[in-house]
């Protein structure tokens, strides 16, 4: 098991990161590009529609492709 | 993926939209949607291009996949949580939940900052792992 490391607290609130650091992973805090992706339906979707809220949660799962 | 489902609710009431993504064509993804009665939505990156950027491209099985992982964004696409399952272990839903609700509770408080999300089992877990196995460098 390894673990990159922890974050608390950083500038507007709470970070966490619990990640391989042998990975070429966004920094935690760094503001993302926004990106649009199909849905089931064949609609796109937006990042930035999805944060509207106030956040989103982004899930990526192996498939079966 | 089900998981997920059940705790929906909690997610949309803290204020957080949910959304699945994989390699999976939509017609492929539209059937996990159906067979697990899944309410949010699922998004297919066929092209791996968020996938890629966002550095959890599995590019050695199947003609490249995505890491089981989950990241947290806030009103203004910042990252605010980040975790991989390859490494450490698998975060629970309900763990990405009590994030997500300390951050919509820190949204409201007066000194927006001054919260902190306690660790959970899973964290203290790894981190007594790190201690007995010891931590790889971070890349930082």
């Amino acid at each position: 098991v390894r673990v990159s490391r922890f974050e608390g607290n950083r500038a507007h609130g709470i970070f966490f990161q619990m990640s391989d650091s042998g990975l070429a992973l966004p920094q935690v805090g760094a503001t993302l590009a926004d990106f649009e992706l199909p849905d089931t339906e064949n609609r796109q979707r937006r990042l930035r529609e999805l944060v509207r809220g106030g956040a989103a949660v982004i899930v990526f799962y192996r498939g079966h492709w | 993926l089900a998981d997920y489902a059940s705790l929906y609710p909690s997610f949309g009431a803290a204020g957080a939209e949910l959304a699945a993504v994989s390699v999976d064509p939509p017609e492929r993804s539209a059937a996990v949607k159906r067979d697990m009665a899944l309410l949010y939505p699922i998004l297919s990156d066929g092209s791996r291009e968020v996938i890629g950027r966002w550095g959890v491209l599995n590019a050695k099985e199947k003609g490249g996949i995505a890491m089981p992982s989950v990241f947290v964004l806030d009103h203004d696409l910042r990252l605010r949580m980040l975790a991989v399952e390859e490494v450490a272990r698998r975060l629970t839903p309900g763990e990405v939940l009590r994030f997500v609700v300390a951050m919509h509770n820190a949204q409201d408080a007066d000194q927006p900052g001054m919260r902190k999300v306690r660790p959970g089992r899973m964290f203290l877990r790894a981190l007594a792992n790190a201690f007995r196995h010891g931590v790889r460098a971070s890349r930082v």
